[in-house]
Order: C-alpha cells, then structure tokens, then sequence
C-alpha cells in the first residue's frame, strides 16, 4: 500500500522524499554516494558565504564534489582571478577581491551596462546633502553612506567595460579615500575631489553623448616603444 | 586693454567653436588663448595654442586638462594657416591633421583617476572623430580677428608654461 502525501506536506524547496522523510538533494547524494554537480558560480557563492578560506578537502567534503572535477572547476576559476589557491598539498582556497564583487553582482543582480548623467546628478545630490550631515557632526551616518554606496560602485567595476569602467573605479576610489580619513575637514577636502570628479564624467558623458562617441568600448594602445624608460604608445 | 590689431595676426583658422574672445600677451603674441566664461561645469576656461615655427615645419602645441602637452604636426593648411575645431562643451582644441598618427608618451600609473579618465577620452575622440579625416574646405573656417584682445600678461594660473600650475 502506498503512502498518500498530502500537497501542503511537500516543502517548497526542491527536496527527496526518503523513508517517510524530507531530505535536501545535498544530504541524499551524501547518504547514496553520489557526487554533486555544482557551478563555478555556486562555489564562489559558497565560499562568500563562509566568509574565510577553506582547505580543498574540506571544501570537496562538504558541497560533496567529485575530487577531479573540483580540482578543474577550481583551476578555471584561479585562472580568471576569482579564486586563490595557496599551497600545493590540499591547498587553502580563497576569494580574491575580483571574486567577491563578481559574486556580489551575481547575487543582487547588478549588471548594469552604463552610467548615466541622471545617475551622476543623483549620486551629486545625495553627496551634498551628505555633505551637510557632516557639518552637524554626524559622521557614523556619513561613513555608513560612503561605505555602502562605494561597495555600489566597486561592483560596478566588474560590468563595467570602457570609460564607464574608469568613471566607476574613480568613484569608488575617492569614496574609500573619504572612509580612510576620520578628521573632518579632511573628509570634506576628500568629498569635494569625488564632487569635482561627478562633474569631470557628467562633462565627459555629455560631450561624448553629443559627438556620438561610444564610452563603453575597451580603448587599445599599442606600444611602439620607450622614451627616456617611458612607454610610448599609439592608438 | 584692447591692443593694436594691426601687431597680431591669426595664428589659426577655426572651424569648429566660438571663443568668446582671444587673449594675447604683448610680449608673447606665439601663445594664443581662446577664451570662455564657462566649460560645461567650470567657469574661466582658458585654451592655450602656440605656434613654433623652425626651418621646415610648422609646429603646434596646445594644453588639455591642464598637465597634458600636445604637439600637433602635419597639419592640414588652408591660406597658409593651420585649422582647429574646439569640441563643442569642454572647448578642448584639436588642431586638423593631414595624419592621425597619435603617439603618446607616458605611463598611465603616473596619472591620477580623473586624469586617466580625462586622457582615455580624448583619445576616443581623437581615434574615432579625426583618425579619417576628409578634406576641409575655406567655406567651413572663419577667423577671430576681431576677438583679439592684447593684454599684459595672463593670470598666473591660466598660463601656458612648461610646468602647469594645477
């Protein structure tokens, strides 16, 4: 005789039923020896999650991966920069920074192609009124601002191609430079240079809007040569 | 100051962009800069061009983003004189070129972020807007004669020297 499973019984997440019970996919391939297929995506995702390095045999261990494939799949991801592989015997794996933010923007769904004036004037206005919390003293809120909205930006990084690429690197770099420094009036110095930066790339969108100058292409130099240990370049 | 016209010449034709006047030094009349009370975000924009002549050619040099040096040569030429358009916005000169070969010299790790940005921007334009550029014709260009103005000297900062003062 057959057990009748009642429809609400069945958990929303995709799981096996086993002996009157529940099991996630993760614990019946472990119960039943049967290796997992995971992406790089869900190992770099796994690896943000535990939020420190973790040794190849422990990190085989516990998404249950065949050994070989994992040591391929790791391979690629090193090779892209998104991964570390530190020492030789069982090596310690961790996430570089170009791996965290790649995450990151996989997890939130930021895969923005460009960066536009609208954002830029924005981005301008938030800043100044950012500037005027830190003239009544309020520096926790003006640090957790420039904190989060640099994190925004160094993601961006990542998806970024071209100027764009460039406009959002300086934005995230004046950014951490604000968050460096604890002294007031140097903050201020620090957001008046990010100010001076928004206008510099609201000026170069605008222009290369109107000459119809595409920004998110990748600029090539070539190299022909040096002049006094200085590269020379031609495009 | 308004000074004697009849003591200056153009040292260019403009195709592209109206200054709204031309500052000459008396003592420097190789060095002409074309004025605007404002660059999209900035006001006093001063855009410098000098004209250095030797035996056999014709050289231009002009400023951008205030640290860069440009030297133009193999200029295109109508009525003996060289042309430039000023990009419309930022003013920046591009002087008209028979060869787009551009070489630049210097390590970008030297640059800070907004000159890096500033540098792969012109170079967008100079490789798509002038890498082929067809004839231009006497109909396109006009002079600024009557924009001259002869002063003393250029404020200190907005002068064009071997080392930039910002």
């Amino acid at each position: 005789m057959t057990t009748k499973i009642p429809l609400e019984a069945i958990p929303e997440k995709q799981k096996v039923y086993v002996k009157g019970q529940w099991l996630s996919v993760k614990d019946v391939s472990s119960k039943y020896g049967k290796y997992l297929a995971v992406t790089p995506i869900e190992i770099l995702r796994w690896l943000r999650e535990r939020g420190e390095p973790v040794y190849f045999s422990d990190l085989v261990k516990e998404l249950n991966l065949n050994k070989i494939t994992a040591y391929y799949t790791l391979r690629k991801l090193e090779a892209k920069g998104l991964i570390i592989r530190i020492g030789k015997r069982n090596p310690l794996i961790g996430l570089t920074e170009k791996g965290y933010y790649e995450i990151e923007s996989v997890m939130f769904k930021i895969k923005p192609s460009m960066i536009d004036i609208k954002d830029l004037n924005s981005l301008r206005m938030e800043i100044e009124n950012v500037l005027k919390m830190l003239e009544i003293g309020e520096l926790d809120a003006v640090n957790q601002y420039f904190k989060e909205r640099a994190t925004d930006f160094k993601i961006k990084t990542y998806n970024l191609t071209g100027a764009y690429r460039l406009i959002a690197t300086g934005l995230s770099e004046y950014m951490f430079k604000i968050l460096a420094v604890d002294e007031p009036s140097k903050k201020k110095s620090h957001i008046n240079q990010l100010l001076q930066f928004i206008d510099t790339a609201k000026g170069i969108i605008e222009v290369a809007m109107s000459l119809e100058i595409d920004l998110s292409t990748e600029l090539k130099l070539k190299k022909i040569g040096e002049f006094e240990g200085k590269p020379i370049y031609s495009i | 100051m308004r000074g004697n016209l009849s003591t200056l010449s153009e040292i260019i034709w403009i195709r592209k962009g109206d200054p709204e006047k031309v500052l000459v030094e008396k003592d420097k009349p190789s060095v002409h800069y074309f004025y605007w009370k404002w660059d999209l975000y900035k006001p006093e924009d001063y855009e410098p061009i000098m004209l250095i002549s030797s035996s056999n050619q014709e050289i231009i040099v002009s400023r951008y983003h205030w640290i860069f040096t440009m030297v133009w040569n193999n200029v295109v030429k109508i009525k003996d004189k060289a042309v430039a358009d000023f990009i419309a916005g930022v003013h920046t000169p591009i002087i008209l070129c028979r060869k787009t070969n551009v070489l630049i010299m210097f390590d970008i790790r030297d640059f800070d972020l907004e000159s890096q940005l500033m540098l792969d921007f012109i170079l967008r334009i100079l490789k798509r807007k002038y890498g082929r550029l067809k004839g231009v014709s006497e109909k396109e260009i006009k002079g600024y004669l009557d924009k001259i103005t002869i002063v003393d000297r250029i404020e200190e900062k907005y002068r064009f020297e071997k080392e930039g003062k910002r």
